[in-house]
């Protein structure tokens, strides 16, 4: 038959070959272990500790504010902004508003003091202008007042308020905000409640 | 032990070869024989006879190198051992081995000289060292070895089917590799 023959031929096949498959034959399962498949699950694995701790370091935060203001009950934020922040956090985003008014974060890093009251109505910092802009001012924290800005912390100020006096670069000013930083690079603080020149 | 050193035990006619061997390459020898026939004690008789084969076959000869060597008298046997076997039942392990090989021959009977077989598999050599090297060593695991697809699969890092798929067009293109070459198969 000729199946067999071709089994047969196939015996004949270069000795190089047969000792390429056999030590495939006897590392097999060194390699499946040191391998592509369980180098493949390490990396899936370490992709998902990955996301788990960011999201770990980012929630806290989110969590503190709440947790250190209100009812313990009233720390658990409702599903739909829970699950917004668990994205944001994830995604290297800090939220800066929300559905109701009553979440309300700075820094994931933990920019805000928490001696501070998060029902607050607002909090301030002194800063150095150094570059103004249409409608922000580029400004250099050198008084963290009664926030947890690290002093020459770079910031973007909105100057989109009415009652804003126009300044000019060098100005010494007092931001007063209501509490919301966009953790970018620089910060932005979008929601300014007065700006004053600080002598 | 080196292979060498095996070998110059079995030349200085030490009994100590048989071990050395068996130590060394009776795991592989009884999985080839076992791999063809599926039968336990018919792997460890294959074994031991792949032994005493090679105890009466060196000298004269001195492979090297010795791995296929063994495993070519271990298949070998195995398949002596599998037509004996065949004789009364069907089912061993080299049935499913011919029945995929069937993609590549037909059943018509055709001229098994020597020379038609050194031909073949000095072609089907030439055919594999054109294909990648995990594809060389699945094609070879699966049909000379005799190792389960999923077997190979996992130590190659891919999935059964991929690897059936794989050794499926493998076999076409060989088919075809042979024809060109005036291999009538």
């Amino acid at each position: 038959m000729k199946r067999e023959f071709f089994l047969k031929s196939i015996d004949g096949i270069d000795d190089d070959l047969l000792i390429e498959a056999f030590a495939e034959n006897e590392q097999n399962k060194t390699i499946a272990k040191n391998g592509k498949i369980y180098w493949r699950w390490g990396v899936s694995v370490a992709a998902c500790l990955l996301v788990g701790v960011s999201v770990w370091a980012a929630v806290p935060s989110v969590f503190m504010k709440a947790s250190d203001n209100m009812a313990p009950e009233a720390a658990i934020l409702p599903g739909d902004v829970h699950e917004e922040a668990l994205f944001d956090a994830a995604v290297g985003i800090v939220p800066t508003d929300d559905a109701d008014g009553d979440l309300k974060t700075e820094a994931a890093s933990g920019n805000v003091s928490k001696n501070e009251s998060f029902n607050e109505q607002s909090v301030f910092f002194i800063a150095k202008i150094t570059e103004v802009n249409e409608s922000s001012l580029l400004v250099e924290v050198t008084d963290k007042g009664s926030t947890a800005l690290n002093k020459g912390t770079a910031a973007y100020v909105s100057t989109a308020f009415d009652a804003y006096v126009a300044c000019a670069v060098g100005d010494n000013i007092r931001v007063e905000f209501d509490g919301f930083i966009q953790e970018v690079y620089p910060l932005i603080i979008p929601n300014v409640i007065s700006i004053s020149k600080n002598p | 032990m080196e292979d060498r050193r095996i070998v110059d035990l079995f030349l200085a006619r030490a009994e100590e070869a048989i071990t050395a061997l068996n130590e060394k390459y009776g795991r592989l020898c009884r999985r080839i024989a076992l791999n063809i026939l599926r039968n336990e004690s018919d792997a460890e008789e294959c074994q031991a006879d792949t032994a005493l084969a090679v105890w009466n076959s060196v000298p004269p000869h001195e492979p090297d190198p010795l791995l296929p060597y063994v495993c070519r008298i271990a298949r070998n046997l195995a398949l002596d051992r599998y037509r004996y076997n065949h004789a009364a039942r069907r089912g061993g392990g080299a049935d499913v081995l011919l029945s995929e090989i069937g993609d590549i021959v037909s059943d018509t009977e055709g001229a098994e000289s020597e020379a038609m077989t050194a031909a073949t598999a000095s072609a089907v050599s030439d055919f594999l060292r054109l294909q990648k090297e995990d594809d060389r060593r699945l094609f070879v695991r699966r049909y000379w070895y005799g190792d389960a697809v999923e077997e190979i699969a996992s130590a190659l890092g891919i999935t059964a089917n991929s690897a059936s798929v794989k050794l499926h067009r493998m076999r076409t293109r060989l088919r075809t590799y042979l024809k060109e070459r005036g291999i009538d198969v």
